[in-house]
């Protein structure tokens, strides 16, 4: 079943002056045709500006299609009666862990979602109970936000996002804000979610390592897709990914740059693990 | 005159928050350190370690509770001592200073730091023109809003706007967080230009240890407000072990290049970037044919 479906997708940014004028016209997305598998993870890159956010504002209805449509479990995103319906199978998390935490009690943060669309109280602390177990934080549920890491912010704000029983996660730089600790947990229980729950996870981030363990890697480029395939299909293509103004991580960089120089290896070697299989047998036979 | 060859040095630096509160905190403890000018510095840590509370003592927005501090040879404690002067002169780049663009436009927001120093508005207008040239924007940029940047656009704004103080040393709190991964090279080349070409003191927090280890000439790491380890790339990453175990790491070329050593292949194990690993991966492969 397909999760989301977005077809011919147009958005303009528009400005206007003080008598609500048009002064100018920035299309950020400019017919964008997508679908994604629900429980699939997919990772979104793309440059600053390249329509990466605006998208992933199209998927919980906090914009609305210039042109085209955008269908989240079905529903059309325009469609207002819908509105709750979809924000409850679409939850966003965002880059800056302080901007999306309101509690004063970790467990309260976690079940504002749920209390605002009128679960039943007992019910709603068993989502709370889940949702903190789903994410590792049991532990800190009676704490204040302010006394927790960066990563245990996100997570409670992932929890916050669990809570409303999404069928998808969006996440928009998730990990920017972090240290590589934080970065790891973040990234962790995305997976975990994905993997044990079926949730689907939308990840958009600008770190290469974030992403070779996606099902698919979507690129974007001027509001448009330009690239669409498994992590590794897309980081062989490096020199194309560079021209983005992306990168790969620096195990796959070293690959190519070797292979450059005539060294036998193959296109797209994501992990250590896969650089050490090709490299040492022959590093071996050098040095014999 | 030797002092003036060192721009900050600090000597058994010790910060405690709320001293004498249930939520005492030391926060920085027996920090030492010399850097000479025109060294490049990268300061690492992960989240609550002490870099920010350090680097906010070296340009006097926070004060040791114990040890001295000196910039350019003069102990910044000292009574009489100008802290406006030594703001000019440490210019310090926080997380994120895009936020804190404010101005109608590009030039008028670079103006404004060099202009409440009260200098003349030849000398602003003049610092600020250079200052938006050292990060690479053109005159097409003085009148545009910033909020009609890109997001690297924008940060190198704000980066001018410091450096049009005159800095001789300047300090930048994880400039790349949040940009793209071409942005994140275009800021730090700039950033390294400015060391190259004007002979900047260069301080980088950063959690990125790619960036760090490509960048600087030297690391300073902290932990639970002490330093740890103090040395040239090669020997801090050295220590990748102890890193992990104080929540950092080294770069993911040293990793592969100790997976290498430990099958037993002898390359050399110092090796922190890219560039370095494939030289030494192919001179190894080369010595048969040669």
């Amino acid at each position: 079943m397909k999760i989301i479906q977005a077809a011919k997708l147009v958005f303009d940014y528009i400005r206007r002056d003080e008598e609500e004028k048009i002064e100018g016209v920035t299309r950020a997305i400019d017919g964008l045709s997508l679908e994604i598998e629900e429980g699939s993870f997919v990772a979104v890159l793309g440059h600053n500006g390249s329509g990466k956010s605006t998208f992933a504002k199209h998927l919980n209805g906090i914009l609305l299609p210039t042109e085209g449509e955008v269908l989240v479990a079905g529903m059309n995103t325009a469609d207002e009666d819908k509105l709750w319906d979809i924000r409850k199978n679409a939850g966003m998390v965002f880059q800056n862990p302080d901007n999306q935490i309101i509690g004063n009690v970790v467990e309260e943060d976690v079940g504002f979602g749920p209390e605002n669309i009128g679960v039943p109280t007992e019910q709603i602390w068993k989502r709370v109970n889940d949702a903190l177990e789903k994410v590792g934080m049991t532990a800190y549920r009676l704490q204040s936000p302010n006394k927790l890491s960066g990563g245990q912010k996100q997570r409670v704000a992932i929890a916050g996002v669990m809570a409303m029983r999404p069928k998808c996660i969006i996440l928009d730089e998730p990990t920017a804000m972090l240290d590589p600790n934080g970065r790891r947990e973040v990234i962790q229980t995305v997976h975990e979610l994905n993997r044990q729950e079926g949730i689907t996870v939308i990840l958009i981030t600008h770190y290469m390592e974030e992403v070779i363990d996606a099902d698919r890697v979507i690129v974007m480029d001027d509001g448009k897709v330009v690239m669409d395939g498994t992590p590794k299909e897309v980081f062989s293509r490096v020199e194309e990914l560079k021209s983005y103004r992306l990168d790969v991580p620096q195990v796959t960089e070293l690959a190519y740059e070797l292979k450059k120089e005539g060294v036998n290896l193959p296109d797209g070697i994501l992990t250590k693990e896969e650089f050490l299989e090709h490299m040492i047998p022959m590093l071996k036979e050098a040095v014999r | 005159m030797t002092t003036t060859a060192i721009a900050i040095k600090a000597e058994k630096l010790n910060y405690i928050y709320s001293e004498g509160t249930a939520f005492e905190q030391h926060a920085l403890k027996d920090v030492s350190f010399e850097i000479p000018k025109g060294q490049f510095v990268g300061l690492i840590g992960h989240t609550g370690s002490g870099k920010s509370t350090l680097i906010q003592h070296l340009n006097g927005l926070i004060r040791a509770t114990s040890g001295t501090l000196e910039f350019e040879g003069e102990n910044i404690y000292q009574d009489g001592y100008s802290m406006k002067n030594l703001r000019s002169r440490v210019g310090l780049v926080f997380q994120y200073p895009e936020h804190q663009l404010f101005e109608v436009d590009v030039f008028s927001d670079v103006c404004y730091g060099p202009k409440n120093m009260g200098w003349s508005k030849e000398e602003v207008e003049k610092s600020a023109k250079e200052a938006l040239a050292m990060v690479g924007l053109d005159k097409s940029f003085y009148e545009l809003s910033p909020f009609e940047l890109s997001g690297g656009q924008k940060r190198r704004v704000a980066i001018a706007g410091v450096l049009a103080m005159k800095p001789h040393v300047l300090i930048l709190d994880e400039p790349t967080a949040g940009l793209d991964p071409k942005g994140r090279d275009e800021i730090l080349d700039q950033v390294a230009e400015l060391h190259r070409q004007h002979n900047m003191t260069i301080i980088l927090v950063s959690h990125s240890m790619e960036d760090v280890a490509k960048y600087v000439d030297r690391i300073m790491v902290m932990n639970h407000g002490e330093k740890v380890f103090d040395g040239t790339p090669r020997e801090v990453f050295r220590h990748y072990k102890e890193l992990e175990t104080i929540g950092l790491a080294a770069p993911q070329v040293t990793y592969l290049i100790h997976g290498l050593r430990d099958a037993g292949i002898p390359v050399d194990e110092d090796v922190t970037t890219i560039e370095e690993a494939k030289q030494e991966i192919l001179r190894i492969l080369r010595k048969k044919n040669g």
